[in-house]
C-alpha cells in the first residue's frame, strides 16, 4: 500500500471513528408532552382557475413536519455503517478529512447519549461485520477495531449493504429509526452490481422500514447505482469530491436521523369524480385509477416534504367551485408510538376574469413545479449524454 | 480519410454520446426557468437558471465529465426528494 493510500485509508477510519462516537454517545432525554402533528396542505398553481374548457392543474401536496420536541425522548436510532474497504478506497483524496472529523467528534460528544444501536460492516472481495449490532459500550474497543481496517481487494457492495441490513434486523422489531449509511468510492464488481439490482435491494429494505443513505466519494463511483439504492429505500444521497466534505455530510445525515418526527408515512390522494390524474412530477409514487399514493419512510422535524401531481379537471362555469381532491396522510408518531392521521382538501374556483386568475397564482407551487421539471431535464441530459457511448 | 482515422473518429464521437442534445436539454430548461422566474420576479428560479447555464456551458466545452454527471444526478435526486441535508 502506498503512503497516499494509507493516508486516505486512515482518513476513512477517522471518519467512521467520529461516526461511532457520535452514535455511541446518542441517547434519549426525558419524557414529556407529545409533539404537534404533521400538517397536510394541498394547493394548486392558481387559486382561481379560468372558467371554460377542461384544463390541467398542478397540485402540490405538502407535509409540514412539526419541530422535534425539546423535552421528549427522541426515537432511538439503529444505524449500520457499511464501509467500502476495497483497494479503490485507497488514494490521496481524503487527506484533510481527518482533522475535520476530529472537530466533528468533539461536537458529537456534546450532543448525544448512549442508547442507540449501531454496527459496522466492511466489504472488499468479502463482507465482514467488524462491529455487530450493539448498544453503546466500550467505545475505545470499537474505535480500535475500526482503526485496524486495511484496504484491498474488490468491491462486494451489494453484499456489504445486505450484511448491514442483517445487523439492522437484529433490532428490527423495536421502535428504532433504522438507517444504513453506505460510503463508497468505487464500482461494485463482486455479486449483483447493476443499478437495477441495488434498486431492488432498496425496494425490499424499505418494506422493513430500512432506509439506505449513500455517500459517493470522488468521481469513480457509480452514481446511478448509489442514487437508485437511496431512491428506492427513501434514503438520502450525497456526492463529495473529497473526504474533506465528509464531516459536514456526516453531521447533516445524523442531524436528519436524530430528528425524526414521523415514521411510515403514507399519502393517499383521492381525486373527485371527473378529475383525472395525468402525471406525477418528481417524487416516486403510484397512480391507481382515481387514487395516487406516495410513501415516505420518515419525516424530519421542522422540514417540509411534498409531492406534485398534474391533474385534469372538467369543464367549468364562471363562479362555480369544485372539490379537486382529498388527501389522507397516515403515519406513526415515533414519540407516542401511535398511528396518526392528517387530512387536506383542495378546491378550485373558476372565473372568466383573466386578471383575477392571474393574480391568484401561487408562486410557491409554480416554483417547485419548475424546479422539479428542471430535475427531470437534468436526468434527460444524462440519458442523452449516455446514448451511443461506448460501454466502459 | 484512411480506414484507421475513420475508425478513430467514429470512436471519439461514440465516446461523446449525444452531448449536443444533452446541452440543449439543459439550456432549454435554463431558459424556461429564466422565463418563469422573470415573469414572477422569483429570485430562486433566476438563480437556478444561471447555475444551470453554467453547468450546460461547462458540459458544452468539456463534455459530460464524471463530475458533471454526478452533480446532475445528485442534484436531481435531492430536488425530487426535497433532501435538505446536502
Amino acid at each position: 500500500m502506498t503512503h497516499s493510500k494509507r493516508y486516505q485509508h486512515r482518513t476513512i477510519i477517522s471518519f467512521f471513528t467520529v461516526l461511532i462516537v457520535f452514535i455511541l454517545m446518542a441517547g434519549g432525554v426525558q419524557a414529556g408532552i407529545e409533539p404537534s402533528k404533521v400538517i397536510c396542505r394541498v394547493e394548486t398553481d392558481r387559486a382561481i382557475l379560468p372558467a371554460g374548457d377542461s384544463q390541467n392543474v398542478v397540485l402540490k401536496i405538502t407535509l409540514d413536519a412539526p419541530p422535534s420536541p425539546a423535552h421528549i425522548k427522541r426515537p432511538l436510532v439503529n444505524l449500520a455503517l457499511v464501509l467500502d474497504q476495497s483497494g479503490s478506497m485507497s488514494g490521496t483524496k481524503i487527506q484533510q478529512a481527518k482533522a475535520a472529523a476530529i472537530e466533528a467528534a468533539i461536537e458529537a460528544l456534546t450532543r448525544l447519549g448512549l442508547q442507540d444501536i449501531f454496527s459496522v460492516v466492511v466489504y472488499d472481495t468479502n463482507v465482514h461485520t467488524i462491529v455487530p449490532a450493539q448498544r453503546a459500550g466500550n467505545i475505545q474497543s470499537i474505535i480500535n477495531t475500526i482503526q485496524q481496517i486495511r484496504a484491498g481487494g474488490s468491491t462486494a457492495l451489494f453484499g456489504g449493504v445486505s450484511q448491514g441490513a442483517s445487523e439492522i434486523r437484529k433490532k428490527l422489531e423495536s421502535d428504532y429509526v433504522h438507517r444504513i449509511i453506505l460510503l463508497s468510492d468505487g464500482l461494485a464488481n463482486v455479486g449483483p452490481r447493476m443499478p437495477e439490482d441495488l434498486g431492488r435491494l432498496g425496494a425490499a429494505l424499505i418494506k422493513e422500514n430500512i432506509s439506505v443513505t449513500t455517500v459517493g466519494v470522488g468521481t469513480d463511483y457509480n452514481e446511478d447505482l448509489m442514487t437508485r439504492l437511496a431512491q428506492k429505500s427513501d434514503g438520502n444521497t450525497y456526492f463529495v469530491e473529497s473526504g474533506f466534505d465528509l464531516p459536514r455530510i456526516f453531521a447533516a445525515e445524523l442531524g436528519d436521523v436524530l430528528n425524526v418526527v414521523a415514521k411510515k408515512v403514507k399519502v393517499t390522494i383521492t381525486l373527485s369524480d371527473n378529475v383525472e390524474a395525468i402525471n406525477i412530477i418528481g417524487r416516486e409514487g403510484r397512480i391507481r385509477e382515481n387514487q395516487i399514493e406516495f410513501y415516505m419512510n420518515q419525516l424530519y422535524g421542522d422540514q417540509e416534504k411534498y409531492a406534485l401531481v398534474e391533474v385534469n379537471i372538467p369543464k367549468s362555469t364562471s363562479g362555480s367551485r369544485i372539490k379537486i381532491a382529498q388527501v389522507d396522510v397516515t403515519y406513526e408518531n415515533p414519540f407516542s408510538r401511535k398511528p396518526e392521521k392528517s387530512t387536506g382538501i383542495s378546491y378550485a374556483s373558476f372565473s372568466s376574469d383573466s386578471g383575477k386568475v392571474a393574480r391568484s397564482t401561487n408562486i410557491e407551487v409554480i416554483r417547485e413545479y419548475q424546479l422539479n421539471l428542471n430535475a427531470l431535464a437534468q436526468e434527460k441530459a444524462i440519458e442523452l449524454s449516455d446514448q451511443g457511448k461506448k460501454k466502459e | 480519410m484512411s480506414c484507421l482515422i475513420r475508425e478513430r473518429k467514429k470512436s471519439e464521437l461514440s465516446d461523446q454520446g449525444k452531448k449536443k442534445e444533452a446541452v440543449q436539454e439543459l439550456k432549454q430548461s435554463a431558459a424556461r426557468l429564466k422565463q418563469v422566474g422573470s415573469q414572477y420576479n422569483d429570485k430562486e428560479l433566476l438563480k437556478e437558471a444561471d447555475e444551470l447555464e453554467v453547468q450546460a456551458d461547462t458540459i458544452e466545452d468539456r463534455g459530460m465529465s464524471p463530475k458533471s454527471r454526478k452533480v446532475l444526478r445528485t442534484e436531481s435526486f435531492q430536488m425530487k426528494n426535497q433532501q435538505l441535508s446536502q
